[in-house]
């Protein structure tokens, strides 16, 4: 967004005042008067004194009135004046007087139709469109080539998904910089943009928005997949605070209290637009809600707490990545201050979010009983005394320990405002020893329910305490019922991003021979794969596709869980699961009692490339069966290869030799190996493991014909072409599917470190032509990459002379 | 030919309740004015300043002063030119809260942001808490300057402002004379013609950047 600046000295309504009216100036210092001065661009007809005394305002506080000069009254409201808008305001300070200036849109005196006021400031997709044909051509000819120049952009950056946050910077960059030079060539934009920082800045702004709007959000989604982690993580922070009220933001809910609902409107929508400009008027449009709804000044605080509290309750599941996009891509870099504030206000909400502080205002949930308070700060002793027939604080005594007459069954069956007994809450607050205190003594009902059909269970899923959960189950708590919203807590697991916990669920089932429906719907249709997906909890997605969950199942709103998922990787996982599907029903029709160790097999290969992929070395080296070289011990156990939770080490024997799950060599349903994915990804700990291991460094994808080499070139990982030359057995030279060797990668994805590696370390032969019979020298040159084409050329030279002097 | 704007950003730090919002407020506030300014005011304000043919562009952050939001601050102050650290005269504590700012920001932003501490509530003098000298003495050991304001009576605050200013024009221009003396002539030679960004990013202070 840009607000309209000029320089006042250099109006020539400002000019004409200081140079004809000095006495008038002494005036308006002494008096504290107000000089109103037209925007150069309205003023059309030469200043006269006249116009000098229509636009000097004076002030008369005791009638709350304001009048011209030459004696007209006039009303200021709003930032406007009658009807005309202030700009801006300007102190002005000479010889150390002060007096202040409006800069305003036209003259007092002019009528509203005379004057042309198209695009003094830039504020929507609409004004960036109208600006730049405006100032171009005229036509939509600039629309048409930076669209142009941005398809191309996409057609070369196919794999703009997998880049890093500094690849994807540097390429947008550069393609920003590419559009301005084709826009600033179109009518003579270059100089006249010199002369005009304001109309370069909307020229620039307006370019971003335009280029932003045609790469179709890609460049966000591959925000969105460098971010994905960090949003699933704070989404689970999130979704463990959705039990804070307004009224826990105390101060300023009573001030815009109103405007909540107007604001999880406008601000709910940050998704739908592309553009950087659109995600910030987004955000500003909820900033002037608050303000104007509310009685009186709106500080820092406020502002910080009333977002803080929106993101909680906001059905928006990537807020890390839009920051993250608002303040690395906006390439054009020229917002207003107002703007950046408003950045630092949401990034400062979401930091708030993650401290504890807010946790703790979350948990100070109302208690009034010594019982359930001793209960929530987790003192066992204390809830074990008033059990044990001690008396209690100021309270009932009990009969005697055993006692279970109505008073003293009271006593302890106490329950809060939403019927929860003791069981309930320390479910809730996480304190196992308290759970298993309470079992152990066989005071509560371990099935019982609150006002919400709550059992003690579905807290303990829902809040992420596995202990307690895993207590409950072992004594016949029921793992598998719905509350009043129709989530078990299964679901509950899920939504709140519980990994363990919905772990625990399903081994146990399968353990115990326990039913339970992985399939369950919620009240709005969910199942836990739609709650996991729309989150971003891979793990969970993972955990529940190998349970079999139905991922075809449809919600209340006709979704199944991949239209809710946001992130490239879960999206990826559940496409693939169809793929699975499909790879199934192929092998049943084939042989009726098809086993599914071919499929078993698959899953078991695109476990390790995740782990490759998440650069987890300690679990790759557990799938293959290596030792680990950089930990000595890890106990292997049930639940995750890592997890050390109780159930786990209660359910296995203790397995110390190493047995090999997966092949080094075996491939995914793409026919990538270990190897491909770990130079794709840059993992050059694990890729030297591997090459220690002997894994066959020419292996190729299925449809690709991809090495790892071609994948290093591509993704550009020097160190890793390095490592992979230097193994001894790679072929140099290998061609993919459209006949393009590794030097033909490198040489178009312009890097001439990684050429010249592949020629001076690899010896790659230079004179290979690809499928449409071009050498790495001619792509150079079709690109115009002078760098990598001078890195060639110099051992052209050498070859050449070689070729000649061997077939002479 | 456009005369340089000089961006500044400015931000208000101290302890929760010395003052902070009513002196912006002040600042904010003039005498035409009845109504709501602009719309986020008193956490946000910008101010256009005509300085003898200088023109400064002021954007004055306050920032959330209570213990909670503590470990928010680099958010707010990165990047900052100048920072007014408030105390209240009236309450010890709080010279103790402007002492750690102090540390943390020439910490955090070095020798180039510049520093004025202020004693709001001058108002209050008979229940004086804070010895003018000893803070006065502490502001020049670390380089800042020492102010006293009323945000109650409307005392010395636009001056504040004022010499922070011109204490932050001062320091752009020692920036930009090492700068020029350390790069020399060859400064000129990388300059990129696409786009003059960073030409402009060099001579110029820019409140907006997002590094
Ligand atoms: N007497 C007096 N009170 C002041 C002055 N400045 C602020 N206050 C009061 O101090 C309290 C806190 O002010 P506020 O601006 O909210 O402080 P902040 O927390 O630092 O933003 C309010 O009640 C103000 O009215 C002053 O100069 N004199
Ligand atoms: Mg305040």
């Amino acid at each position: 967004m840009t607000s309209y600046d000029e320089d006042i000295q250099q109006n020539v309504f400002h000019q004409y005042f200081i140079e004809n009216h000095p006495d008038l100036l002494q005036k308006v210092l002494q008096e504290n008067w107000i000089l109103c001065v037209p925007r150069s661009q309205s003023i059309t007809d030469p200043v006269t004194t006249q116009d000098i005394f229509d636009h000097v305002l004076i002030s008369n506080s005791e009638l709350g009135e304001i009048k011209t000069l030459s004696g007209a009254t006039i009303h200021l409201e709003n930032n406007q004046l009658d009807s005309v808008r202030v700009l801006f305001k300007e102190s002005v300070y000479l010889k150390g007087y002060k007096y202040l200036v409006y800069c305003i849109e036209h003259p007092l005196n002019l009528r509203n139709s005379e004057c042309d006021r198209t695009n003094l400031e830039i504020h929507t997709f609409k004004d960036c469109v109208d600006f730049l044909c405006r100032e171009t051509t005229g036509g939509t000819e600039i629309l048409t080539k930076l669209t142009e120049i941005c398809e191309r952009f996409l057609e070369a950056n196919e794999n703009i998904l997998y880049y890093t946050l500094g690849e994807l910077r540097i390429s947008v960059r550069e393609l920003y910089d590419d559009c301005v030079l084709v826009t600033f060539c179109m009518n003579n934009l270059k100089s006249r943009c010199l002369r005009d920082f304001s109309l370069r800045n909307k020229i620039k702004l307006s370019v971003e928005s335009i280029m932003e709007n045609s790469l179709n959000g890609n460049v966000f989604k591959a925000v969105c997949t460098t971010t994905s982690r960090a949003d699933a993580e704070f989404n689970k922070t999130v979704r463990n605070l959705q039990g804070m009220q307004l009224k826990d933001f105390c101060r300023t809910s009573v001030k815009c209290m109103y405007a909540i609902g107007n604001a999880r409107c406008i601000l709910g929508k940050l998704n739908s637009h592309m553009t950087i400009l659109g995600k910030i008027s987004c955000l500003k449009n909820t900033f002037e809600l608050f303000s104007n709804n509310s009685e009186s000044n709106l500080t820092s605080e406020d502002l910080l707490q009333l977002f803080a509290f929106l993101i909680i309750k906001l059905n928006i599941n990537n807020w890390i990545a839009n920051l993250v996009y608002l303040q690395e891509f906006s390439v054009s870099a020229n917002f207003n201050s107002e703007t950046n504030f408003l950045i630092t206000t949401l990034e400062a909400a979401i930091e708030f979010i993650k401290s504890r502080s807010i946790f703790e205002m979350s948990c100070n949930l109302e208690v009034d009983n010594d019982l359930l308070n001793m209960i929530r700060v987790g003192d066992l002793d204390g809830v074990a005394g008033i059990f044990d027939g001690r008396k209690m604080r100021g309270g009932h005594q009990l009969c005697h320990p055993l006692c279970a007459c109505d008073e003293c069954e009271a006593a302890f069956n106490l329950k809060d405002s939403k019927a929860r007994n003791c069981l309930h809450l320390a479910c809730i607050y996480g304190h196992p020893h308290i759970v298993e205190f309470l079992l152990h003594k066989n005071v509560v009902d371990i099935n019982e329910i609150d006002y919400s059909n709550s059992k003690p269970i579905h807290y303990a899923a829902s809040f992420g305490h596995q202990n307690a959960l895993l207590l409950l189950m072992h004594n016949g708590g029921d793992i598998d019922s719905p509350n009043d919203d129709g989530d078990s807590p299964l679901l509950l697991a899920a939504e709140n991003g519980h990994e363990n916990c919905v772990k625990a669920l399903l081994f146990y089932a399968e353990l115990k021979n326990t039913p339970i429906d992985v399939n369950r719907r919620n009240s709005s249709g969910d199942t836990a794969l739609h709650l996991a997906s729309n989150w971003g909890f891979l793990g969970i997605v993972n955990t529940l596709l190998q349970y079999h969950i139905d991922a075809t199942i449809k919600n209340k709103r006709n979704q199944i869980a991949l239209d809710l998922a946001h992130n490239f990787y879960v999206k990826d996982i559940l496409l693939n699961s169809q793929k699975y599907e499909k790879i199934e029903d192929a092998k049943i029709v084939r042989e009726k009692n098809a086993n599914t160790k071919n499929l078993d097999h698959f899953k078991k290969t695109d476990l390790l490339l995740k782990a490759i992929e998440n650069n987890d070395l300690q679990l790759c080296c557990f799938y293959l069966g290596i030792a680990n070289p950089l930990v000595q011990t890890t106990t292997v156990n049930y639940c995750h290869p890592l997890c050390n939770c109780e159930s786990c080490t209660e359910l296995t024997p203790e397995t110390q030799t190493r047995k090999q799950l997966v092949n080094i060599n075996s491939t995914n349903c793409d026919g990538l190996t270990a190897l491909h994915v770990a130079a794709r990804f840059g993992r050059k700990e694990i890729l030297r493991i591997l090459l220690d291991s002997r894994a066959d460094v020419n292996m190729v994808t299925h449809k690709s014909r991809y090495t790892p080499l071609h994948l290093a070139c591509h993704q550009q990982r020097s160190s890793i072409v390095l490592e992979l030359i230097q193994c001894g057995s790679c072929k140099i030279d290998a061609t993919d599917s459209r006949g393009n060797t590794p030097l033909h990668s490198a040489c178009s994805k312009n890097d001439p470190k990684i050429v010249n590696l592949l020629i001076t370390q690899g010896g790659a032969d230079i004179r290979i032509k690809n499928s449409e019979g071009k050498t790495a020298l001619q792509i150079a040159k079709d690109k115009n990459l002078l760098k990598v084409m001078e890195t060639i050329q110099k051992h052209d030279h050498i070859n050449s002379d070689l070729v000649y002097s061997f077939e002479t | 030919m456009a005369t340089t704007v000089h961006n500044f950003k400015v931000v208000l730090l101290g302890k929760g309740c010395v003052g902070k919002t009513s002196i912006v407020l002040r600042y904010a506030e003039d005498k035409f004015n009845n109504d709501h300014l602009s719309t986020i005011q008193a956490s946000f304000l910008n101010k256009k300043l005509n300085i003898d043919g200088k023109r400064v562009n002021l954007a004055i952050w306050d920032t959330a002063g209570q213990e909670q939001f503590h470990a928010l601050g680099p958010l707010y102050y990165r990047s900052s030119n100048g920072a007014i650290i408030v105390y209240d005269i009236t309450d010890e504590d709080s010279l103790v809260k402007v002492k750690s700012w102090v540390k943390e920001l020439r910490k955090m932003l070095g020798s180039d942001v510049s520093l004025v501490i202020v004693g709001n509530k001058t108002d209050l003098e008979k229940d004086r808490h804070v010895n003018l000298e000893e803070a006065e003495t502490y502001a020049s050991k670390v380089g800042a300057l020492h102010w006293q304001t009323s945000a109650k009576r409307n005392e010395g605050i636009e001056e504040m402002f004022l010499t922070l200013i011109d204490k932050m024009l001062q320091r752009e221009r020692e920036i930009e004379d090492l700068q020029v003396t350390r790069q020399g002539s060859n400064h000129r030679k990388n300059v990129v013609v696409v786009d003059d960004e960073q030409v402009e990013n060099q001579t110029k202070s820019c409140c907006g950047s997002n590094t």
